[in-house]
């Protein structure tokens, strides 16, 4: 079952300037002492504040906020990438990220390469990577296309291919940063239905978006954040 | 003070361990490395054999002339230098940006961040696999070793990649922090390579020089080359060198295991 369990939460970013990051400036603000030391200092920025969250199969969580409100960082924290700078984070289930589809292509391969490369660092296993690539090469519809390297694509095509990738594999946590909406018109309606059965099947969604409008009819809880904190959960109707 | 920055041994031996469960992922990416390199070349990998024969042939008689040494014991010596000098340089300084080239999928996906590292001293692996091959060629004309030696030379060259994952890892965590440092090791290995007998031999030298003795590329060198030219090395060589490696490696552990968690902030 999947569980997602924060305690306390909060992200502090390091900003750095070429300054504070050289060497150099780490041995000068030694050597000189206190108030050299303090300019040179990390500035952070502090993405999360005090998050506590729990999340449990059947939700369907929105994120709403701001630019720069901590809704990408969060899904960041959700996804595994970011380990809290103090709190307590637990995940449990496989995690499907969505916020970056082009994640990890490498425009020189050709699209076939780019389907395995990609699997596997979904965490599939080649044997199983090489089950799914098939699914993949039909649902993206690029035929022949597959076999030239990625950088002669279209952005739309490029798009195609990485969506029937990201798609692949049913995730039990699906995270989200906007809503999806790739290729032509065709393409489009094929996606959606793919998007719409792969969220019926997650056992827990959290999505990020500006429109308030789009999450009341996609999630049962939606949380606002401001300034990295969670401002006022809001619990909205069963999505029909 | 920092959640990220405490001292998580276990956990960063589980890294290993997932890393090494997931070996496909690093394996993979680093032969796809090699081809990337060398992608719409008709020749592909081969190159790397190519362009080091290159360089073989032209120093070898030149500096065996300088040095006035017989042809035939100087190629295998020259050639085994370079080769096995380019593995260290270059395995040292493309670790300086093993995080750093990552840096995309670190961010937004959870993997085994020594997945990275291993990446980069498998792909340097295997460019040293592409110059075996010259490596054999010039054993051919000069006289090859025993079965006992390429044993010993085998072994030398475990303890070699042992170092080269150690360090790989500790290089990789500092000059992701710190990252001018990838200049200054740039700089220091040009210095290391003429300093270190890779070129001349260590007998040239009048007398035992510190540069030999306190030198820790040269006992990773020798380890490797010296029984493959079938010279009865000391074992104290293969202790120094197990040594070296293994401080490496616990060194890269302990920095690893304080800021595996802090990686990714410093992307």
């Amino acid at each position: 079952m999947a569980h997602i369990r924060l305690d306390d939460v909060c992200v502090d970013l390091p900003v750095f300037g070429a300054h504070s990051r050289s060497l150099k400036n780490r041995i000068i603000s030694a050597a000189t002492g206190g108030r050299l030391a303090k300019e040179a200092g990390v500035t952070c920025v502090r993405a999360l504040s005090h998050v506590t969250l729990e999340l449990n199969p059947g939700d369907r969580v929105g994120l709403w906020g701001h630019n720069g409100a901590g809704k990408t960082t969060l899904l960041r924290v959700l996804a595994g990438a970011y380990a809290p700078t103090s709190g307590t984070v637990r995940i449990e289930g496989d995690v499907t990220s969505l916020i970056d589809l082009a994640l990890g292509m490498e425009p020189e391969a050709t699209g076939f390469e780019n389907i395995a490369l990609r699997l596997m660092m979904m965490g599939r296993s080649p044997r199983l990577a090489e089950g799914l690539a098939e699914e993949v090469q039909a649902f993206s519809g690029l035929g022949e296309f597959l076999d030239l390297p990625i950088r002669t694509y279209s952005s739309g095509m490029l798009m195609r291919l990485a969506f029937a990738i990201s798609t692949a594999v049913e995730p039990e946590i699906l995270l989200m940063d906007e809503w999806l909406s790739v290729g032509d018109e065709e393409f489009v309606a094929k996606a959606e239905a793919r998007l719409e059965r792969l969220l019926e099947s997650t056992q827990i969604l959290v999505i990020a978006s500006h429109s308030r409008e789009l999450l009341e009819r996609r999630c049962n809880r939606v949380l606002r954040l401001e300034h990295g904190e969670v401002k006022e959960t809001v619990l909205a109707e069963q999505p029909a | 003070m920092d959640a990220t920055m405490k001292l998580d041994l276990p956990a960063a031996l589980l890294d290993f361990a997932e890393s090494w469960q997931k070996s496909y992922l690093w394996l993979r990416l680093g032969w796809f490395d090699i081809q990337q390199r060398f992608r719409r070349s008709v020749l592909g990998p081969l190159w790397i054999t190519l362009t080091m024969a290159a360089l073989i042939a032209g120093m070898g008689p030149l500096y065996a002339l300088i040095f006035d040494l017989e042809l035939k014991t100087y190629l295998p010596y020259l050639a085994l230098g370079i080769i096995l000098w380019g593995f260290i340089a270059t395995t040292t300084v493309e670790s300086c940006s093993a995080f750093i080239a990552g840096a995309g999928v670190i961010r937004q996906t959870r993997l085994p961040l020594s997945s990275f590292v291993l990446r980069t001293v498998w792909r340097n692996l295997l460019v040293l696999a592409f110059n075996a091959v010259l490596i054999l060629v010039v054993l051919l004309y000069a006289g090859l070793p025993s079965l006992a030696r390429l044993a010993e030379a085998a072994g030398g060259l475990l303890i070699l990649a042992v170092g080269a994952i150690g360090s790989g890892l500790l290089i990789a965590i500092f000059c992701t922090r710190y990252r001018d440092m990838q200049q200054v090791i740039a700089s220091l290995l040009q210095v290391l390579m003429f300093l270190t007998p890779v070129f001349w031999r260590a007998d040239q030298l009048p007398q035992r020089s510190l540069l030999i003795d306190w030198n820790p590329a040269y006992y990773f060198l020798e380890v490797v080359r010296a029984p493959l030219l079938g010279v009865d090395l000391p074992g104290r060589y293969y202790e120094i060198a197990s040594a070296l490696a293994a401080g490496l490696c616990l060194a890269g552990l302990l920095l690893f295991a304080r800021y595996r968690l802090r990686i990714v902030y410093w992307l």
